[in-house]
């Protein structure tokens, strides 16, 4: 028989307090699974009558739409578990708001830690008995209509146990959130601010680097939020998402992830725990439970608040230090003001604690100097050749064409998987590049750069250098490390992994014409291109002109889709006779005879400026930008002689190739050039109708000069 | 027994109750008196276990009451606003208290509920505010509690209902040793009810003592003295606390035991003497001026 005060006797009796959230989870969960895979399936099977689909193609169809539904559904439901585990942590608890309420709960013959565990199994079992049983219902829904398979199965089954380990994250995280707090509005605030303070405070940070950092590289943000247990979730079920059918492997390579996650919220319920047991009666009706907890708690928000404010005051007033320290101090004040008179719910408390908000002033002008005035010296530190073991370089304009894969066939930034391959070890040429850097017109070659120093850390920086330093930037671009950091095709062991698949695309792009090559012959083509490769220097790439692109599209590989686009110079023996070979000349410049017009726009940005200078000393800035609105500088002229366009063709550069390591002034800003094809001569192979380019600066033709000149 | 060994509690900057120290024995109604913000509350909610005290000590039947299941097994605290869960009726309060007292007589339970004319199953949102608290004294007596904390309970009630309650109490303490604890701000309200009595003020106990006791060194006389000679004699070996004269009719509250007052006045000769019973009030006025507190001001208003 079961005793009168049985643990099991408790759970019943606290759940009838909490009926109503058993009644809406129920509910949610039964119209969010078993009746919208139902209408899904039908609507399917609709489409599938529609376009006649039987068969294997019929059922396919079905359970790509079922999988939509019994993953992770793109967020969706992770923002649903979220909601409900801060719902049933509320109310599990919310008689923790009302002194009148914990008289009685407190006051009966029930050990605080049975009562905290009673409400916290309950919890979890509102959420998800329901889920649970409509996601079954859901199954069997598809399962009937066709659209199960054992990886739709395996996929709704890890989804659920994901969605169980964020569930009690958040949970655990929203339980604190209760505890310290004594008022329902304020619960809700902490929950908020737990959830968003690690990416805000992260945030600011970096906006201070990007601010007062001229060396900061943005690939030093690390995106992970370590105390997020919705971050680390999501992280795994868009990994799995993409798995496809390894979804093995990789939630196997996710373990740790999950681990970690659990380990979090095992933690946060812990610490919810303990706060539970210490949680004093009288803390019903108060903002704060704790009082020890209220100065740092203020601490805490005032301090990311105030520099949050100074930051954006600062980009408001730009270089006004008057306005930059007036707006700090107001900050501080009026964040400590607003949250001291939420502890006391009294408008008089304001200016109570002076001493915090002196210390809250403190803080935020000391972390202020630290980046304001450079004190952790990040711009002035230089790589000690001791302590660099290699080093990896990023130049936006070469990794920005195409895709970077890791071995999972994930998508990896151009950082990870350049840091994933060996570095370069030329640490002498490495530490003269970092000392050499370049300001002004100089500063030509941006490179986001990673020292891996010896103790195994990674350090970035992001400066420029002269395009002038040809002997270092040899030593370096040109080194067989940043090719395979930069070029993934280069990599062999990239290439054989890739080789693998059939490519879907391959084509040259010579900037006027595209030709599709036979895409077989890419394995042949990469040989002849890693041979060229091997042979190019930063020199070369500098001063040769590409005379067109190569692009690799593969089709989806495990839900993924990646493609090349390399640059080929003239120098590129070897692949030039690759696509002669193939009828294609990548020297043919292209034929006056098919050019129906040039148009050449001289924007002058120059004289423009200068105008924009006199106009701002006569009337301010505010007039003299209205007034630049009526101002147009340019010069547009159109040719259709053949003699002016077979001239214009010789300086002309196509805007689809890549200007890469090309030196300031080698091609002429100023001028746009738009050309336009004879219709006759458009084919599928030439852009359609029009193609553009730019002018390279010392083959501009002097009567173009002249005849665009601005008067 | 229950036993208070000095507790403070402070709520924030206010001292509530300080250095209290209390027994309060089985089987007798105890009264905690004391004006608003006097601390009863404040004692009460620290003997049910809710409120843990800054210092000193709260033993029940020898054990420490603050988070300890077997001594709260022993208590029943009724609130000064007894809390009712959303929508539920007296039979749903049964219920829990059934699962969480493990003594609670659910027969005894619905035969009051019939005896005070409540509906088991009326949704208590709709009860007068008497009506929850007789609910919520039914829910204490029928707990099975040794121990039944009532804060402010009484106030409100009816006559009936408070002579119902009181031999329901007189029943209980002769059946199973019921000690109800009721915390008032009104002396009236417990006069009739209480056996021993405790006057908080500002935090502080004035005292602490059985009525019986406190109503022995007290007494209260009317008479008519023959002469001036026998009033003067008389007077002169009473330790008088107070002395009204109506014409040649004195009424005189004095100290001491009946049998000496007795003794004293068979010295003189009266034309009339007559020994009256104290109310609980002329008892405090007594007791507490010693002390150098106007008793009126603080429990009487």
């Amino acid at each position: 028989m079961m005793s009168k005060n049985s643990f099991w006797v408790s759970m019943k009796e606290n759940n009838k307090r909490r009926i109503w959230l058993w009644i809406i989870s129920a509910l949610f969960w039964f119209f969010y699974y078993p009746v919208s895979m139902a209408m899904l399936m039908s609507r399917k099977q609709g489409h599938n009558r529609i376009d006649g689909l039987t068969g294997a193609a019929a059922k396919e169809r079905l359970v790509k739409a079922a999988y939509g539904w019994l993953n992770y559904n793109h967020g969706a439901i992770v923002f649903i578990i979220v909601i409900i585990a801060i719902i049933c942590a509320i109310q599990g608890f919310s008689y923790l708001y009302s002194r009148k309420r914990v008289d009685m709960y407190h006051s009966v013959p029930v050990k605080k830690s049975r009562r905290f565990v009673v409400i916290f199994i309950n919890g979890v079992l509102i959420c998800f008995i329901p889920y649970v049983l409509n996601l079954f219902l859901a199954i069997l829904a598809a399962w009937i209509s066709g659209g199960m398979n054992g990886h739709n199965f395996v996929t709704a089954m890890v989804t659920m146990i994901l969605n169980l380990v964020l569930y009690l994250g958040i949970y655990g995280l929203a339980l604190i959130a209760v505890m310290l707090t004594g008022k329902l509005i304020i619960t809700i605030f902490a929950v908020l601010i737990f959830l968003i303070y690690e990416l805000a405070v992260r945030m600011i940070i970096e906006e201070y680097q990007r601010m007062f950092f001229s060396y900061f590289s943005t690939y030093s943000v690390n995106d992970a939020l370590y105390l997020s247990p919705l971050s680390r979730v999501t992280e795994v079920m868009e990994s799995v998402d993409r798995a496809g059918e390894r979804i093995g492997p990789v939630l196997w390579s996710s373990m740790p992830s999950i681990l970690i996650a659990l380990l979090m919220a095992a933690a946060f319920i812990g610490i919810a725990y303990f706060c539970y047991i210490k949680r004093p009666a009288e803390a019903a009706g108060k903002t704060m439970a704790f009082d020890r907890t209220k100065a740092a708690v203020k601490l805490f928000l005032t301090v990311p608040f105030s520099l949050g404010m100074i930051s954006i005051i600062s980009s408001i007033v730009e270089d006004n230090d008057g306005f930059i320290l007036f707006g700090m101090v107001m900050a501080v004040i009026l964040s400590n003001c607003i949250i001291e008179v939420i502890y006391e719910a009294d408008l008089k408390a304001a200016f109570r604690k002076k001493y915090q908000i002196f210390i809250s002033g403190g803080c935020t002008a000391v972390i202020f100097s630290i980046f304001a005035f450079d004190l952790i010296g990040y711009d002035a530190w230089v790589p000690s050749p001791e302590k660099i073991e290699s080093a990896y370089f990023l130049f936006y304009d070469v990794n920005r064409w195409g895709t970077y894969m890791d071995e999972d066939m994930e998508y990896a930034s151009p950082a990870d998987y350049a840091l994933s391959k060996p570095g370069v070890t030329d640490i002498e040429a490495i530490c003269e590049l970092s000392q050499n850097k370049a300001s002004g017109e100089d500063a030509v070659v941006w490179l986001d750069v990673a020292y891996r120093m010896k103790n195994g850390k990674i350090v970035w920086r992001n400066f420029a250098v002269s395009g002038r330093q040809e002997e270092l930037l040899n030593r370096v671009i040109g080194s067989e490390e940043y090719k395979k950091m930069s070029y993934q095709l280069y990599d062999d062991d990239s290439f054989a992994f890739f080789k693998e698949y059939d490519v879907k695309e391959f084509t040259f792009n010579s900037g006027f014409r595209i030709d599709n090559l036979p895409s077989e012959d890419w394995v042949i083509f990469r040989e002849a291109w890693k041979k060229d490769m091997r042979n190019l220097s930063y020199t070369g790439m500098r001063d040769e002109f590409a005379c067109g692109r190569i692009s690799i599209d593969f089709p989806v590989i495990r839900n993924r889709s990646s493609w090349f686009a390399y640059d080929i110079y003239p120098s590129f023996t070897n692949v030039i006779a690759f696509l002669k070979e193939r009828g294609i000349d990548p020297m043919e410049s292209l034929d006056a005879e098919k050019i129906a017009s040039i148009t050449v726009c001289n924007e002058h940005a120059k004289e423009r400026e200068a105008i924009y200078r006199q106009k701002l000393e006569e009337v301010g800035e505010a007039q003299a930008s209205l007034f630049m609105n009526s101002v147009d500088t340019s010069v547009t002229k159109t040719y259709t002689e053949k003699e002016k366009i077979e001239e214009l063709v010789e300086a002309m550069y196509h805007r689809e190739l890549s200007l890469a390591w090309k030196l300031p002034g080698t091609v002429n800003d100023d001028y746009s050039v738009t050309i336009r094809y004879k219709d006759e001569q458009v084919d599928n192979a030439v852009y359609r109708g029009s193609s553009s380019a730019y002018l390279i600066a010392d083959r501009i033709p002097s009567w173009l000069e002249s005849e665009t000149a601005y008067k | 027994m229950i036993e208070i060994k000095d507790i403070s509690k402070s709520f924030g900057d206010v001292l509530a109750v300080d250095q209290v120290s209390v027994q309060m024995k089985e089987e007798t109604v105890f009264g905690l008196i004391g004006t608003n913000g006097a601390g009863k509350s404040t004692v009460l909610r620290m003997i049910a276990g809710v409120l843990k005290a800054d210092k000193g000590s709260i033993e029940v039947d020898g054990i420490p009451v603050f988070d300890q299941v077997e001594a709260k097994e022993k208590i029943f605290f009724i609130a000064d606003e007894p809390y009712f869960f959303p929508n539920a009726n007296a039979s749903d309060m049964e219920k829990y208290f059934s699962s969480v007292y493990e003594n609670f007589c659910k027969e005894s339970f619905y035969q009051y509920l019939n005896g005070f004319g409540l509906e088991k199953k009326r949704k208590i949102n709709t009860f007068s505010k008497g009506m929850k608290k007789q609910l919520a004294l039914l829910c204490g007596i029928c707990s099975g509690t040794r121990y039944l904390l009532c804060d402010e309970t009484f106030d409100g009630l009816d006559p009936v209902m408070r002579q119902g309650i009181k031999s329901i109490f007189a029943r209980e303490i002769e059946n199973r040793g019921l000690t109800p604890i009721i915390a008032s701000h009104n002396l009236r309200e417990l006069e009739d009810i209480c056996d021993h009595v405790g006057l908080l003020h500002k935090g502080g106990v004035l005292l602490s003592k059985d009525l019986e006791d406190m109503k022995c060194n007290i007494q209260k006389v009317q008479c008519v003295f023959a002469s001036e000679e026998d009033r003067k004699k008389t007077m002169e070996g009473l330790d008088v606390v107070k002395r009204e004269e109506r014409g040649s009719l004195h009424t005189i509250t004095v100290r001491g035991t009946r049998e000496e007052i007795i003794g004293l006045f068979a010295t003189v000769d009266t034309v009339f003497f007559e020994a009256l019973p104290l109310s609980l009030e002329e008892i405090f006025i007594s007791e507490t001026e010693v002390t150098g507190y106007d008793v009126k001001k603080l429990i009487l208003g």
